[in-house]
């Protein structure tokens, strides 16, 4: 019976790394992880962010974002303007305290380095 | 409010610790400065007045219960102009943020030498300045005051961006680390075009005096790191350190030249009879040939008297692309000493 790669629980998830290798998890080790995932690639034009009420096209008049939502609500906006300004987004320097056992532990299992790769869900909530 | 001039004392004070290489180093001042937001918030750009309260209020909760000996809040609404320019002066706050007409906060540690805005461009940002070279007790304070913080709330951060911040261009480590250095030999040869344009290529900024958008003070200038992903911390301090050792190196070279040749002491006196004519003198180019006179010793003041003529420059830096006023009273003084230099 196959358990939690992270903490032993009930899995919840299957997901899969992009180096091919896969990892369950339960849900609360899978809500941690979550932020790694690739992220919706839906247009959101025009709509406002669910915290802030910010919009895209406010983004793109004065170039700040609203809140720190805006960065996953937008997410494949601002990447393009990202890759505008720096050939690689490739965050290597201090994580806050919160995520320093999540890296460590992504460390551990998979051997990563600094740069968290993206992973695909395989399947979410194992039958 | 006016235990405010306590504070203003305090700074004063800090003024002259701040400068006190000013004349002895290239490197006159270092700076590290972090720039942090809450999640759950919006940034300070799109907050309400009641937003804004509360993120302050979080912050000053937090800052007041460290054992960093006294802290002293400033609001930033209820100064005058004086007050604001002292603060701007010492590089604490922004001429921007210092027009902020509702809400705006800088909290001051004169033990750790610390400044922190809060509600500036971004919920927090941390500073810390040291006079001379030394962007590693810089470093070193402000990473410790960071990792204090961070256990008591939750930054704004997502594993693939680093620390978030208002605008997109400012995110990741969120550190900034400058210094201010004084170049009056590579000025007087001209050769700070080409030395800029090169250190550009590396990825180091040049800015005037106070930073982006302003101008230098005759031969002072800005050298700060940009956001670049894909480097740690201590990797974009080391990248501006060997920056900064490249120009030392340059002007001392050419302050060897210029010992040599006799165009500076032509220089200075044609300063001079310009101003025995009361002809005017470009505020920036009296700046540097004043430092410049001075690093080479044949200004005959003291590093006092050095340090007040470079306070009253400073003083007058809103008219740098001016001409200097010889008739103020800070004028007359550097008149006289300017005139002094005639035995030279």
């Amino acid at each position: 019976m196959s358990r939690c790669a992270l903490c032993n629980n009930n899995p919840y998830v299957i997901i899969k790394f992009s180096n091919g290798e896969y990892l369950q998890l339960c849900k609360s080790c899978w809500e941690k992880i979550k932020i790694f995932t690739i992220k919706n690639k839906k247009n959101k034009k025009g709509k406002k962010c669910p915290v802030c009420k910010y919009t895209l096209n406010e983004f793109n008049e004065y170039g700040f974002l609203g809140c720190d939502f805006c960065y996953e609500y937008f997410y494949n906006e601002v990447i393009t303007y990202l890759k505008r300004i720096h050939t690689e987004i490739f965050y290597k320097g201090k994580y806050p305290k919160r995520f320093k056992n999540l890296k460590n532990s992504l460390k551990k299992i998979f051997g990563l380095e600094n740069s968290i790769d993206k992973i695909g869900v395989v399947n979410e909530k194992i039958k | 409010m006016r235990k405010l001039n306590k504070i203003f004392d305090i700074i004063k004070k800090n003024t002259k610790w701040i400068y006190s290489k000013l004349g002895k180093d290239i490197v006159i001042t270092s700076r590290i400065r972090l720039a942090r937001n809450i999640k759950g918030y919006p940034f300070p750009y799109n907050m309400t007045y009641e937003e804004a309260k509360e993120i302050e209020n979080i912050l000053i909760n937090i800052f007041s219960k460290m054992a960093f000996g006294d802290i002293f809040i400033i609001d930033i609404p209820l100064l005058n102009e004086q007050e604001k320019k002292i603060l701007i002066q010492n590089h604490f706050i922004s001429k921007e943020f210092s027009e902020n007409g509702s809400y705006g906060k800088v909290i001051i540690v004169p033990k750790k030498r610390l400044t922190v805005m809060i509600n500036e461009e971004d919920h927090l940002r941390i500073q810390v300045i040291y006079p001379g070279f030394n962007l590693k007790k810089c470093w070193e304070i402000a990473n410790e005051i960071d990792d204090y913080i961070d256990e008591k709330l939750e930054y704004a951060f997502i594993p693939e961006f680093g620390y978030l911040t208002a605008c997109p261009t400012n995110i990741g480590t969120g550190l900034k680390a400058s210094v201010l250095i004084n170049i009056p030999g590579i000025k007087f040869l001209k050769k700070e075009k080409f030395i800029f344009n090169m250190i550009k290529k590396i990825g180091i900024n040049i800015r005037g005096f106070y930073g982006e958008g302003s101008l230098p003070l005759g031969s002072i200038y800005q050298l700060s790191s940009c956001e670049a992903t894909g480097r740690t911390e201590k990797e974009i301090i080391r990248e501006i350190e060997s920056v900064v050792k490249l120009i030392k190196k340059e002007e001392m070279n050419c302050i060897e030249e210029i010992k040599k040749s006799k165009s500076l002491k032509n220089k200075i006196y044609n300063m001079i009879k310009k101003i025995y004519k009361n002809e005017k003198i470009d505020t920036s180019e009296l700046c540097s040939t004043i430092f410049l006179a001075f690093n080479l010793n044949m200004l005959k003041i003291d590093k006092k008297e050095f340090e007040n003529l470079f306070f009253s420059l400073l003083n007058e830096y809103e008219k740098i692309n001016n001409d200097f006023n010889f008739c103020k009273k800070e004028g007359k003084i550097l008149k006289r000493k300017i005139l002094e230099m005639v035995n030279v």
